[in-house]
């Protein structure tokens, strides 16, 4: 036999090699068991998925060659790690693992609603601005029998523009003025603040640019008086016109952003309908040529 | 109780976002030991250190490489004979300077297209000055850990060699990476966030304050763009300073960097960058 070349043979068994072939094989598949029920959109964005089944099938891939290949001779000046050190160390990153499986992550939102705030930022995502949308009658929109406001006692209808936070936020932000009394219908989430008055709350939605950890709200004023305010966190549907808030605190800082407080627009509900919680909570889209989801 | 479904839902999402960068990583760190030839990079680089740096901070515009990814390939190349300022330099130029960064930049700032410039027009000197700073240190300014081309291993041994060190890389960066996750995740679900803003945002010194939260947050590079966005009141001048220095210096990767750079140089990139970044922004940032 030539020096430096193996005998021939089955695989070396180690309890070391066989808890790293474990970790291969387990983080692989417990990426791509995040595609079940479409979970894993939660975490990473559309855009960036077939990285996850990449880097899911490397590991897998590698955990069989690992089995194929035999053991090499003990690494020269390496820092050797005993076969104790192997065992805590793989327990330790297999632990996510095994939680994961034991308790499936789901969608869900983040407790805390952090900061409320829209900027500029955003404007990118939300695509291409329609400055005419709440000016056509589309087949999107929504008609209410709703109670006349000159007091008759008489029902009017009344037809709503569906727009997603996002979308309401650029065309508001773009040129309030324009849309003064334009009638608009809005999902979202319910987020009191002791900052407003009493008979207004926060419509707000999480968006996602890379992953949920690192989501952010776009947010909406509304205002019912009159009515009960909805509870914390509850899904609501909005049905209001567009109006000024004159309550604002501008923190502008000449870039034309504004902090949340600062809000110039509120949305004067005429109606507001409790929803079931949506499937996925986070907005989030790239390709601009795609409506929104509502 | 709600916060620990927060903890578990950033733990896992963290986890889950670096996991394939790191199994790409590693692949690419076991195939440049199959392909490359041993000598080849050690020749290469022999006396042109300077060059391969700025040629190194230059490659990060071209390929989109995460952090996690990034970490073993330059490991590799250090061992394949590639001087340290350079591999360091490759090292921080991917996650900061890489398309995928530049185009999110551009969205999370539509209407301020100075800021995206100066992101990257800063970044490409503070890059290729960190690795020339390293250089003039003399911190494996040569070769260091190539092998030499006679004598070595048979190839099918150094297959399975390598791809035994690729896996047992791979499972070392896993547990740095599984801690650093569960220190970030319990960072953001923890500690109030009304806190860690209000440190950020009422300390008079806006740039350490948000060099601070770039550490603490760990960002991806993908998206720090928009978390600066956010600091609307924030002077452009701090929200540079978050996105210089989030790529290259975070909790995650320090943690990173010791286990798997020399210590002196996960000591040098945790000191010499963030200085780099201050000593940059006093300088422009009376012009901005």
């Amino acid at each position: 036999m030539r020096e430096g070349m193996r005998a021939a043979g089955p695989p070396d068994f180690s309890v070391e090699r066989l808890l790293r072939k474990v970790v291969l094989f387990g983080y692989g598949f417990f990426l791509l068991f995040l595609f079940r029920n479409d979970v894993i959109r939660h975490f990473i964005h559309e855009r960036y998925q077939f990285l996850t089944v990449a880097g899911a099938l490397i590991l897998i891939a590698f955990s069989i060659l690992y089995s194929a290949l035999a053991g090499p001779r003990p690494r020269k000046g390496g820092k050797g790690r005993g076969a104790a050190g192997w065992v805590l160390l793989s327990a330790f990153v297999l632990a996510p693992v095994v939680w994961g499986f034991a308790a499936p992550p789901e969608v869900q939102g983040l407790s805390d609603h952090r900061e409320h705030s829209y900027t500029a930022s955003f404007a990118g995502l939300a695509g291409r601005r329609d400055a005419e949308v709440l000016r056509r009658r589309g087949p999107g929109d929504v008609t209410l029998e709703l109670p006349a406001a000159d007091g008759s006692g008489g029902l009017e209808a009344r037809a709503y523009t569906p727009l997603n936070l996002l979308e309401l936020n650029v065309l508001l932000y773009s040129g309030l003025e324009d849309y003064l009394g334009d009638r608009v219908a809005l999902r979202g989430q319910v987020a009191h603040d002791d900052d407003l008055a009493p008979d207004e709350f926060f419509l707000i939605r999480a968006v996602v640019t890379c992953c949920v950890a690192h989501a952010d709200y776009v947010t909406a004023v509304v205002s019912a008086p009159g009515s009960e305010k909805p509870a914390e966190k509850s899904w609501v549907t909005v049905y209001g016109r567009v109006g000024e808030h004159h309550d604002v605190h501008e923190h502008g800082n000449g870039h034309g952003d504004e902090h949340d407080h600062g809000q110039p627009f509120v949305i004067e509900a005429e109606k507001i309908e409790p929803i079931g919680e949506p499937t996925d909570p986070y907005m989030g889209k790239w390709n601009r040529s795609k409506p929104f989801r509502f | 109780m709600e916060h620990l479904g927060d903890f578990k839902l950033i733990f896992t999402d963290v986890l889950v976002e670096a996991v394939p960068f790191l199994a790409l990583g590693v692949l690419v760190s076991f195939l440049f030991e199959l392909f490359l030839p041993e000598d080849f990079l050690r020749r290469l680089f022999a006396g042109r250190t300077a060059a391969g740096v700025v040629v190194a901070a230059a490659a990060g515009f071209v390929f989109p490489v995460s952090e996690y990814c990034i970490v073993p390939v330059a490991r590799k190349l250090r061992e394949r004979g590639v001087p340290l300022p350079v591999a360091l330099t490759l090292m921080v130029a991917g996650p900061s300077l890489s398309p995928v960064v530049v185009l999110a930049t551009s969205v999370a700032f539509p209407n301020d297209a100075n800021l995206v410039y100066l992101r990257f027009g800063l970044g490409f000197p503070l890059v290729v000055a960190m690795g020339l700073v390293f250089l003039l240190l003399g911190r494996g300014a040569g070769p260091a850990g190539g092998r030499d081309g006679a004598g070595g291993p048979e190839p099918a041994e150094r297959l399975r060699a390598g791809f035994d060190g690729a896996v047992e890389d791979f499972v070392r960066m896993l547990g740095l990476l599984v801690f650093a996750c569960l220190v970030t995740a319990g960072v953001q679900a923890f500690i109030p966030h009304e806190l860690v803003h209000k440190v950020a945002e009422n300390s008079a010194l806006g740039v350490p304050a948000m060099m601070l939260l770039a550490f603490v947050t760990s960002t991806c590079s993908e998206s720090d763009a928009f978390i600066a966005a956010a600091f609307a009141h924030f002077s452009h001048v701090s929200k540079l300073a978050f996105l210089l220095l989030g790529p290259v210096v975070d909790l995650k990767l320090v943690l990173m960097h010791f286990a798997f750079l020399p210590r002196r140089a996960a000591v040098g990139l945790l000191v010499i960058f963030p200085l780099l970044v201050v000593l940059a922004l006093a300088v422009v940032g009376k012009f901005i």
